[in-house]
């Protein structure tokens, strides 16, 4: 009989610890990201509206999350204590798949930045805008596929439960806005406002998706 | 659905790491049956399974009984 104490998966050093660090550098590479971000949309290109700026703050979240994923990928010893996984291995052990998830993050944050300095009212003309939002979301729908290929079948689960509660999430919060717009009780929501909620609230429901499957307990 | 795979793991001296790469999945599934987070499919059930030469109501249990109608 093996003894079950010596066999017994050891747990992840300090996680707590881990799951600090993670946030304190999501903290501070979010937080200049969104003031590199706000500084270039209020000064060097002139003044971007509020719709415009919140697109291009959650557009933010999505370089800084691909690149981080890409910054570990490259240095899993480093990755992995930011990363939420058990160690370096893991890191190796997904390479592929996480790969492709960060080109997608990163083209995804790309097509939503471009949206929000495009014209009207910024700097991008709408041509290039539209070339480039297209182009960017090629990729991320390329990569996507790609890697689906490599999921198992807990992220495959978690990728389908994810587009559900995004789709739920979008009708309650862009459905009501446009509820009360219709019943003019607020103005309705603009185009950039609607590609903003269709961006945040994709990640808000793979958050939750990924919770509900224990994903996010920090390891 | 409670299940006892961490058991069988273990008994086999087996880390997560490996037991996900002698099943062909991430370790995150397999750390994720474990807790109890997700029921894995019908067939990597019967997997884990024939891996632990054991039975899938071994590993797998439901509190469900069958009434007599």
């Amino acid at each position: 009989m093996i003894d079950r104490e010596l066999v017994r998966t050891p747990p992840a050093p300090h996680p707590w610890r881990k799951l600090a660090i993670s946030m304190a550098a999501g903290a501070v590479s979010g937080g200049l990201g969104s003031f590199v971000f706000l500084t270039v949309a209020d000064g060097a290109v002139g003044t971007l509206d509020r719709s415009a700026q919140i697109a291009g703050l959650v557009a933010v979240i999505y370089l800084v999350t691909g690149l981080a994923m890409g910054l570990g990928l490259i240095l899993p010893a480093l990755g992995s204590r930011f990363l939420n996984v058990e160690d370096a291995e893991e890191l190796r052990e997904q390479r592929a798949q996480l790969t492709y998830a960060a080109i997608g993050m990163i083209a995804g944050g790309l097509a939503l930045m471009l949206a929000a300095f495009a014209a009207p009212g910024g700097v991008v003309s709408a041509s290039v805008a539209l070339i480039g939002f297209v182009l960017a979301l090629a990729i991320a729908v390329a990569v996507s596929r790609a890697g689906s290929r490599r999921q198992d079948e807990l992220i495959r689960s978690v990728s389908t439960e994810a587009s559900a509660i995004a789709f739920y999430l979008l009708a309650l919060v862009g459905g009501g806005w446009s509820m009360l717009a219709h019943l003019a009780y607020v103005s309705g929501p603009r185009p950039i406002d609607w590609l903003t909620m269709i961006w945040a609230l994709a990640l808000v429901a793979a958050f939750v998706a990924c919770g509900k499957r224990g994903l996010l307990k920090p390891r | 659905m409670r299940n006892t795979v961490r058991d069988f793991r273990e008994r086999a001296g087996w880390s997560q790491g490996e037991l996900a790469r002698r099943l062909g999945v991430s370790r995150q599934t397999i750390n994720a049956v474990e807790t109890d987070k997700y029921d894995p499919s019908l067939p990597l059930a019967l997997r884990m399974a024939k891996l632990f030469r054991s039975n899938v109501p071994d590993l797998f249990h439901d509190d469900w009984e069958p009434t007599d109608d």
